[in-house]
């Protein structure tokens, strides 16, 4: 049914990745002297017709990530291939022309649609923007597009308040899919809905993407959804790259002691498995991205830094462990038997 | 997980309840209309018990905690039911009584601590003013107990921290201090509504941990009020299902999540992905929207989106009935039936009665796979150039 299917695992070498994202960095200022390095040096690809899972908790900087990508943010250096062409210096109808192949899907329901707007207003927009139909044209693909993300056809004349909050996120996904996009930026597009409501979108999704050959990438807090709809798996932690991970071996090994301890804190329905679950604990918090420590920015947290040492003094860089698994630590080898 | 979760099936004959709810029936006098936000709910909550309360948003499970502690504001109004505890029934209480037993007896702690916190007052003040309020720990013990309070939730360097402003505290943390004043006065009842829903998943699952220490060490009855099953499993020995202002199914918690016999139960458990399972092909989703509460369907509440509903769930309304030793559910068909006669176990088609042909009169299901919610309408002209 779905693209997933297909071997996750296999290297995609013949297909040129559909996007590149190069040391892309984004700092924001925070008064005077300080900045937030909400992305600081990411570089990851996104294979055609894949589906990339990107997961960490709040602040990490993943939702940051998904908007530089979109060029909602601009960068403050790197660079963003999408198809070859960098996003990163394109500007004005150049960047215009290229945000048709570009959408994204944002969290809240609520908030991104236009409360005075008819659906059909609000789905048919982007298409009146680029030119690309007419009013008779246009009312005519807004039906069509209802109908693909499983809505009446002739709802196009109500108002988002008359929808649920699924029915609204359907709403989004057919502006997305409006311009007939090659990559949706999907930012948390499941966690404001009803656990009922969630596996009808991600089914959505799943189908929307075999249909039109869609890439995802898929940004959540929820490692069960992520890993679920994903092919592949990044891991951010203060504004960093951590590990990435084909999804279906993710839960079996780590090799990063971050991912380890949180895929340890996931709770899972059924009670015998958590009778059994044990929670491998991280001291202290989140350290300030204003402040980010030194070497390994996991370093105070980690339980198996060698502090002060190499994980305090040196940032390991992303290497490839083994083949297809990509990690950011001096002691992968050690996180399996180590760490809990 | 407490060391009852053996002995769960005698727990309920031990001794006389904490708590028991009996036909609590609380409705929202809307301009819209009467919304029936909980129904003829009833449950008993033994001492040291934890019980989950689990459905949706709107199923009425926040409704019925904030009940049981008469917090309904208006135009909500608890129009039926009894809330003994210890036997008293708190419904017949004076407004002064009642203050008495809110927070010294029963206390209860909320998703969002920043709008529960006062911004402009001191942790440790807060933490006091808990105690003040009650009289129950002597006034010169009071500020120690707040540190030593603050220590056991594990806020870091407590006796300084008890000076600081909730804005200076994580999330976490202010979580943590909304326990610590939940426990301030030793109550017997913890009433615990979504409590990690606004966390990361790291410290959603310290707060647990502390939860589940907390009943085992002090002996504390919780309830848990979540939409988060895997909260449930990891915490509760039993849990209550509730959908559409209703009790659909209750029950020990390993029954419910391995022999589930309310179709909603076992639609919601199969409905999320599991971190720990390989990937599956398609999540089952649960087609439709749940009833709108002011004007409830006929028959029982699911039957609009259950699969397995017969001709009598469209007219008359189920009860509980128990269907296994202390497991209740309210449904006429059960899935015990559903996997003996409907072909429950290898079903893919979820949509309201697709299981057992039953559909309203006039009413036509439209071919699988079209406008079920679930997946487009076959080929499509959109993605064509």
């Amino acid at each position: 049914m779905t693209s997933s299917v297909v071997p996750v695992s296999a290297p995609a070498a013949t297909d040129a990745p559909l996007l590149r994202v190069i040391d892309v960095v984004k700092h924001f200022s925070a008064g005077v002297g300080a900045t937030v390095k909400a992305v600081d040096g990411v570089s990851f690809d996104i294979r055609p017709g894949e589906t990339l899972g990107l997961v960490g908790e709040s602040g990490c900087g993943k939702s940051t990530l998904g908007r530089l990508i979109t060029r909602l943010l601009p960068v403050t250096s790197g660079q963003i291939l999408f198809d070859g062409v960098d996003l990163t210096a394109l500007r004005g109808e150049h960047l215009r022309q290229q945000r048709k192949q570009l959408q994204i899907i944002f969290q809240d329901p609520f908030a991104s649609l236009d409360p005075r707007m008819t659906i059909g207003d609000i789905i048919g927009e982007p298409l009146v923007n680029f030119g690309l139909a007419g009013r008779h044209e246009k009312d005519r693909r807004v039906q069509e597009l209802l109908r693909v993300v499983g809505l009446n056809p002739y709802f196009n004349n109500r108002y988002p308040h008359e929808f649920s909050g699924g029915q609204r996120q359907r709403i989004g996904i057919a502006r997305a899919l409006a311009l007939r996009p090659k990559l949706i930026v999907c930012d948390e597009p499941v966690s404001a809905l009803d656990v009922s409501i969630q596996a009808q979108i991600v089914n959505l999704l799943e189908d929307l993407q075999a249909e039109f050959h869609l890439t995802y990438l898929f940004i959540a807090h929820d490692l069960s959804v992520v890993r679920h709809i994903s092919d592949r798996v990044l891991v951010m932690y203060l504004g960093k790259l951590v590990e990435i991970a084909p999804s279906d071996v993710l839960y079996q090994s780590q090799q990063h002691p971050y991912t380890r301890a949180l895929l340890s804190a996931i709770p899972v329905p059924d009670p015998r498995v958590e009778s059994q679950r044990r929670l491998i604990h991280l001291s202290g918090e989140i350290p300030s991205p204003l402040h980010p420590p030194s070497g390994c920015r996991f370093h105070p947290r980690c339980p198996i830094a060698e502090a002060p040492g190499i994980c305090s003094e040196v940032e390991p860089p992303m290497e490839q462990k083994t083949p297809g698994r990509f990690a950011a630590c001096h002691f992968s080898d050690r996180v399996v038997t180590e760490v809990g | 997980m407490s060391a009852d979760s053996g002995g769960m099936g005698q727990m309920p004959g031990s001794g006389s309840p904490l708590l028991e709810v009996k036909g609590l029936s609380t409705h929202f006098f809307t301009e819209d209309g009467e919304v029936r936000a909980v129904r003829d709910v009833s449950f008993q909550l033994y001492p040291g018990e934890t019980l989950g309360i689990v459905g949706e948003s709107g199923c009425g499970k926040s409704v019925t905690a904030l009940s049981i502690l008469r917090l309904v504001q208006r135009p909500g109004k608890v129009v039926s039911g009894q809330i003994l505890f210890h036997g008293r029934d708190l419904l017949e209480l004076s407004r002064e009584e009642m203050r008495r037993v809110r927070g010294r007896d029963i206390a209860m702690i909320f998703q969002d601590p920043l709008s529960a916190l006062n911004p402009v007052l001191r942790i440790g003040y807060q933490v006091d003013e808990a105690m003040h309020a009650h009289d129950k720990v002597p006034r010169n013990q009071v500020a120690a107990r707040s540190v030593h309070l603050l220590d056991t939730v594990r806020v870091p360097d407590a006796s300084r921290r008890v000076r600081d402003y909730p804005h200076q505290f994580s999330g976490g943390m202010r979580q943590r201090a909304m326990i610590a004043m939940g426990l301030a006065n030793r109550p017997e009842l913890l009433i615990a509504d979504e409590p990690t829903t606004a966390l990361d998943v790291t410290v959603q699952a310290q707060i647990l941990d502390l939860l589940r220490e907390m009943n085992r060490e002090t002996g504390t009855s919780i309830i848990l009020i979540t939409h988060n099953l895997g909260v449930v499993a990891g915490l509760c020995s039993r849990v209550i299902v509730m959908y559409a202002g209703e009790i659909v199914e209750e029950g020990p918690i390993e029954q419910i999540f391995e022999n589930p016999q309310h179709p909603y139960t076992w639609a919601l458990l199969r409905s999320i992905p599991r971190i720990d399972f390989a990937r599956h092909d398609r999540l089952r989703s649960i087609e439709g929207l749940p009833p709108d509460l002011i004007a409830l369907p006929r028959g029982c509440k699911f039957h609009p989106r259950c699969p397995f509903r017969v001709e009598r769930c469209l007219t008359d309304e189920p009860s509980l009935q128990t269907v296994k030793g202390g497991q209740r559910a309210a449904c006429w068909v059960t899935m015990k039936r559903a996997y003996e006669e409907m072909g429950a176990a290898d079903i893919i088609d979820t949509r309201p009665g697709a299981a057992s042909g039953v559909h309203p009169p006039g009413f036509t299901l439209p071919p699988f796979g079209a406008a079920d919610g679930g997946g487009p309408t076959g080929p499509s002209e959109v993605a064509a150039p």
